[in-house]
């Protein structure tokens, strides 16, 4: 029974987001002619954005094509959207009145076993294919499946709609976009996952997060084992996601790849505090001597709510004032474009001139994994 | 457990003063440690540089440690020679004894110049029930010294300081930065002041994680403008563990990704 749950959503979104219609859209949409690009300088975008409940596919296009337009009107060549970018989705998604009360009970571990039971009957007055229903799928851990089964039945044709759309706003803008964050489903597991799309709307990765919070692996998620680095022609990028900013590692290992670009989407669901947003990104930024690159997703959804300042973080010895902050969106509510200028030879410069940066100790480090971490 | 920080202001130590002065201003902190009911005092790095050597330093304080038999003395930063190396050390010393001696893992470019060695590895002490280990100076800024640190249980970190002036970001130093991602106590005490035509400026604080401290912003206590020599605050190791449950950063370690960091 469980499957078929799954299977129900995906073929419902399936026609939601049908790709046709999509790009009936996107093809409809007034373009402006493609804006040239600032020379010399390196201009980076991220996106602070309110979640909304869309309720078709064409509202949504048009809140990433409003950012991206935007983003290149400045003259950006990346631009960069939030973790979870796709949580409007859910005012499209049926029962979401239901799924929604179900969420909130699994978050908070609540018993969930009657109220799913009822959900399951309402569900099924719809006839499901009968090669759905058999379709086998597990999550890796936790009692309840439900939860789990929705997600990974919505997970492709979001994915699939995202990166299409963002895909062709790439090219047509001559920018890179990251895509924000969504859920990618490979062998019956779930990863929060994003993609880095290249100036030719070609995809050129998708990185997993490699860390999890407690509300993902309640939600049943599974994390990445390993950061890739993706080569442009503004530099190398790593996009690690959200938490992953919370550990030293990440940023280490980012480093030894030659990044000189840090993307980092998040999605915070707690209330904004100044400190706690310093032991991200601008704690791991003045460590590891990288350009960091935050954007943000905040509002209400699912019962969740969601804080945080989008912002572009430098060295200290970087920036003007000293505080490591290149730009920092005013509110940590609310839609907002942060938009900043990055010099990589400059950064280059600092970190060969650093004072407390870039010593080895060969002792020390010979055995550290062994003795740090098992 | 209660802790305290020496709060320097700038030049209040240097290289034109007698040895007897300083060790005098060295006494009359132990002595406001002592009134405070400290258990624990540090004093900021490079402190035992304005003696001859660090056997003459180390000497000195081990001779004052016998006045203050119970109380615990990280008596800030010295350069150690032995073997003919050179190694920006410290310890801990508690009535005339020394319990724990910590040479700096990493080098800043200055330390380098100045052909100090490496320390190898790091040593740990129990205080009070509290699992403590020393972080020198340089080593804050190298967060995989914390993470050992960290994942061999320590429960508390001493960190003399002296860090070269550079531009101050709100008001919080990189102990601060690893503190929030290890969640053990640190005390930090940091010189100001002028060593061989260097200035140097750091703060003195006194860390817990975020979510243990009443500001939600990781800093139990923080050296202020005014006289006050001494920082101090009490480390309840219940209430730590405790704010760690609500935010269990090392159980989340992705221990796979790390195996190839170092090769």
């Amino acid at each position: 029974m469980e499957v078929g749950i799954g299977s129900f959503f995906e073929a419902f979104l399936k026609i939601k987001l049908n790709i046709k219609k999509i790009d009936k859209y996107l093809n409809k949409i007034t373009y402006d002619k493609k804006i040239g690009r600032k020379s010399g300088i390196l201009s980076v975008a991220c996106v602070q954005r309110s979640v909304k409940k869309v309720k078709s596919v064409e509202e949504y296009i048009d809140i990433l094509h409003r950012f991206v337009r935007e983003a290149r009107e400045a003259g950006c060549d990346i631009i960069v959207f939030p973790e979870y970018n796709f949580l409007d989705f859910y005012g499209i998604i049926p029962f979401s009145d239901k799924i929604s009360s179900l969420f909130i009970k699994n978050i908070s571990n609540e018993n969930l076993k009657f109220e799913i039971e009822d959900f399951k009957k309402e569900l099924y007055f719809f006839e499901l294919d009968e090669k759905a229903k058999k379709r086998e799928l597990s999550s890796s851990k936790g009692e309840d499946k439900t939860i789990f089964n929705i997600l990974y039945g919505v997970a492709y044709p979001i994915q699939r709609a995202l990166e299409h759309i963002m895909c062709f706003l790439a090219a047509r803008y001559d920018i890179y976009i990251y895509t924000g964050t969504y859920l990618l489903r490979e062998e019956g597991k779930l990863y929060n996952c994003g993609s880095l799309i290249s100036r030719d709307g070609e995809i050129l990765g998708r990185q997993k997060k490699l860390h999890l919070t407690d509300f993902e692996e309640v939600l049943n998620l599974s994390r990445g084992d390993k950061l890739y680095c993706y080569d442009t022609d503004i530099g190398r990028i790593a996009c690690p996601i959200c938490m992953d900013a919370t550990y030293f590692e990440t940023f280490k290992i980012a480093r030894n790849l030659g990044c000189d670009i840090v993307v980092l989407p998040i999605a915070n669901n707690e209330e904004y505090n100044f400190y706690r947003s310093l032991r991200g990104i601008w704690s791991r930024v003045q460590e590891s001597h990288v350009y960091g690159v935050k954007s943000t997703l905040n509002g209400n959804i699912l019962g969740v709510k969601f804080t945080g300042k989008a912002g572009i973080f430098a060295p200290a010895s970087l920036t003007e004032k000293g505080d490591g902050i290149v730009n920092l969106s005013k509110n940590y509510e609310g839609d907002s474009l942060v938009i900043g200028s990055l010099d990589v030879e400059r950064l280059k410069a600092e970190r060969v001139e650093a004072e407390y940066y870039g010593d080895k100790n060969e002792n020390f480090e010979r055995d550290y994994y062994l003795k740090t971490y098992l | 457990m209660r802790v305290g920080a020496v709060v320097t202001k700038k030049d209040d130590f240097n290289i034109s003063m007698r040895k007897d002065d300083i060790l005098n201003k060295i006494l009359m902190l132990l002595l406001k440690a002592l009134y405070e009911q400290v258990d624990v005092i540090v004093f900021p790095g490079l402190l035992g540089c304005f003696f001859n050597n660090d056997r003459e330093y180390v000497e000195s304080l081990l001779r004052l440690s016998i006045d203050f038999r119970s109380l615990i003395i990280c008596p800030g930063s010295y350069f150690e020679i032995l073997n003919g190396r050179k190694y920006h050390s410290s310890c801990i010393i508690q009535n005339g004894r020394i319990l724990l001696r910590q040479r700096q893992i990493y080098l800043s470019r200055w330390e380098r110049d100045a052909n100090l060695s490496r320390g190898d590895d790091i040593s740990f002490v129990n205080i009070c029930g509290f699992k403590t280990a020393i972080i020198i100076s340089t080593d804050i800024f190298y967060p995989q010294v914390s993470r050992y640190i960290a994942m061999s249980g320590a429960d508390l970190v001493l960190s003399p300081v002296a860090v070269r002036k550079q531009k101050q970001s709100f008001n919080i130093s990189p102990l601060w930065e690893n503190v929030q991602q290890n969640l053990f106590f640190g005390v930090e005490s940091g010189f100001k002041g002028s060593f061989k035509n260097m200035d140097f400026n750091s703060l003195s604080l006194i860390h817990g994680p975020l979510e243990m401290t009443e500001r939600e912003n990781g800093i139990l206590e923080i050296e202020r403008n005014n006289d006050c020599k001494l920082i101090t605050a009490n480390l309840d190791n219940e209430k730590r563990k405790n704010a760690i449950k609500k935010f269990d950063v090392l159980s989340k370690l992705n221990i796979k990704l790390y195996e190839d960091m170092f090769k």
